[in-house]
């Protein structure tokens, strides 16, 4: 394949899930002090709980996005802001919030509602899904990878030696598919070399029918579950296991209102007692293990 | 804590001959070199000196002085322009797309500026890339087949609060193509989809005969297409950053620098999305080129 047509699918591959994922909220429109706020580097940072409400903002309401894009070209032109050459962009460790800051400005918020629909205003004609999710869970999510998916105790060659459990081949439920579906993106995430075994996705249950915030704690649940099951192989430290208990926690919820086998058995590992190692683990255990054949 | 409005000297801060250089810098980006940048420039000191700095006192303290001074004479220039040369919103399928689109669509449709120039302004220190901007004009043109044409001369207007109502009710005229679809969701980005992807893009493409087969596509691959957005999971960081290069046109080093981040870290960021969505699409079992018959892909 030509540099071009990689060029073409890749501008196709983006364009797609950009035009698929279009959610529409409600949001708390930015000022315009606030926009410029994130182009500044030397303004007074923002909270993060308003930094993620942003760039919740410009990630999914077109005409905020457009507004964020005006100012990023006028800072561009005066050559002001992260465009003055002046400028040194810090390392991004040290450009990020802590993940116990994230996390405290979350729970202070806990949940909202959010009206979504499945496409852009002028393109969608239904679709209307409303669902309940912790304020950003989300990003909070990207965040622990961001934060520890680079970070390892130690990393085999062969990390595909490295198994979930074993279990008869069988169709998945539709709660285990949307598992399946977090584990395998959460294992995407972290590059080619992590490897669940068994990890496949031959099913094909449709998950459509599931109840929205179930859904979307089922997949956020997979996805904490992936990183988790390698850390608790390789090793991590407190931080890690902290940070992600808290996670699950704020998942619990959706899954208590379930009444399926794998809610419950979900709910059952985590409402067992321990360390939060001991319960993370437990947690990405069981629930790797429902999702490898 | 920041100055608050009332502290500030606002005459002091516009009237400073850095600022003035940096309102005549953004009026040239926006209209290009010559007249009409002089005359946005000086409406840009109007609109913050008017009723005794008025919107400039509405200033917060939440960003530095002049950072705020910049983000209202940006809004200047684009009230300017509306003043000058009419009012009508841009097409919905437009506004979706962002600011680059808009912007080239008022400067191309209303504005009547010549491609070359703003490729050249708009593509300025690497900040976009070319073919971006070129495709995106292309997409525009053949959509909106009326853009740019008008024989009223907006140059001879002294008066651009009336001059603005009467083009409004004259583009109001200048509608875009907007086949009818059964599947209009789909149908309309699969269309989107292929047309930006395909450099050959005309006006048939939009027309209810041209664009009937992406109906029929979308009717075809609609499973397939719910379940890859089930399967997507982008957060709101990789959303922003796909949409900066691969709508807005943005190099990968601007769209790190805009948001804070080292220069290599976007291309990161997105090669990772990228993959990820790969992935889904695999997972769904679609390919791109059942997605593109059109496009140079295939």
């Amino acid at each position: 394949m030509t540099d071009s047509k990689d060029q073409v699918s890749q501008q196709a591959q983006a364009l797609l899930a950009l035009g698929l994922t279009r959610e529409h909220a409600d949001f708390r429109v930015p000022a315009d002090e606030e926009l410029a706020r994130l182009l500044d580097p030397q303004s007074a940072p923002l909270d993060d709980t308003r930094k993620a409400q942003i760039m919740d903002a410009i990630a999914n309401d077109p005409a905020t996005f457009a507004r964020w894009m005006s100012l990023v070209d006028a800072a561009e032109t005066l050559e002001i802001g992260h465009f003055s050459p002046e400028t040194v962009q810090a390392p991004v460790a040290a450009s990020k919030p802590s993940m116990f800051a994230r996390l405290g400005a979350a729970l202070s918020n806990n949940l909202r509602a959010v009206l979504a629909t499945g496409g852009a205003t002028a393109m969608a004609m239904g679709l209307a899904i409303v669902f309940m999710l912790p304020v950003g869970m989300d990003s909070r999510v990207s965040g622990l990878y961001d934060d520890f998916g680079q970070q390892w105790a130690s990393k085999p060659e062969k990390l595909d030696m490295i198994r979930g459990g074993e279990r008869a081949a069988q169709p998945l439920s539709a709660e285990d598919q949307r598992l399946q579906q977090g584990v395998l993106a959460g294992q995407q995430r972290l590059g080619e070399e992590f490897k669940v075994r068994n990890l496949n996705m031959r099913s094909t249950t449709d998950t459509s029918q599931l109840d929205d915030a179930l859904s979307e704690s089922l997949f956020r649940m997979g996805q904490v579950a992936a990183i988790s099951h390698f850390k608790c192989l390789l090793g991590a430290d407190d931080t890690y296991f902290e940070a992600s208990w808290t996670l699950i926690n704020e998942l619990v919820p959706a899954l208590r209102e379930a009444d399926d086998a794998t809610s419950q058995a979900l709910v059952k590992a985590i409402d067992r007692q321990g360390s939060a190692e001991t319960q993370v683990c437990r947690v990405a255990k069981a629930t790797v293990a429902r999702v490898t054949q | 804590m920041k100055d608050t409005a009332s502290q500030q000297n606002w005459s002091e801060l516009v009237f400073a001959p850095e600022f003035m250089a940096a309102i005549n810098k953004l009026a040239v980006k926006r209209f290009g070199a010559g007249s009409l940048a002089e005359e946005a420039g000086t409406y840009v000191i109007e609109y913050l000196s008017h009723d005794d700095w008025e919107k400039c006192k509405a200033y917060q303290g939440k960003s530095q002085t002049n950072t705020f001074l910049y983000t209202l004479s940006n809004n200047a220039l684009e009230e300017f322009s509306r003043k000058r040369f009419g009012r009508p919103r841009p097409p919905t399928w437009l506004q979706e797309l962002g600011d680059m689109w808009i912007k080239l669509w008022r400067s191309l449709c209303l504005e009547r500026q010549a491609l070359p120039s703003l490729v050249d302004r708009f593509t300025r220190r690497g900040f976009r890339e070319p073919q971006a901007v070129e495709q995106a004009a292309r997409v525009i043109k053949a959509r909106i087949p009326t853009c740019g044409q008008s024989n009223r001369d907006t140059e001879l207007a002294d008066d651009i609060d009336r001059l603005s109502d009467v083009q409004q009710a004259e583009a109001d005229h200048c509608d875009s193509a907007q086949p009818e679809f059964e599947n209009p969701f789909h149908a309309e980005l699969l269309m989107m989809l292929n047309t930006i992807c395909d450099s050959g893009v005309q006006e048939a493409d939009f027309k209810q005969e041209g664009s009937a087969r992406f109906d029929r596509l979308a009717a075809k691959q609609q499973d397939k297409l719910e379940k890859l957005r089930e399967a997507l999971a982008m957060n709101d960081q990789e959303k922003i950053m796909l949409r900066m290069i691969y709508v807005e046109g943005l190099s990968k080093s601007a769209t790190s620098k805009a948001l804070g981040l080292p220069a290599h870290q976007a291309g990161r960021i997105v090669n990772d999305a990228l993959s990820r969505i790969a992935g889904a699409l695999q997972q769904c079992g679609l390919d791109m080129q059942s997605l593109l018959p059109q496009s140079e892909y295939n």
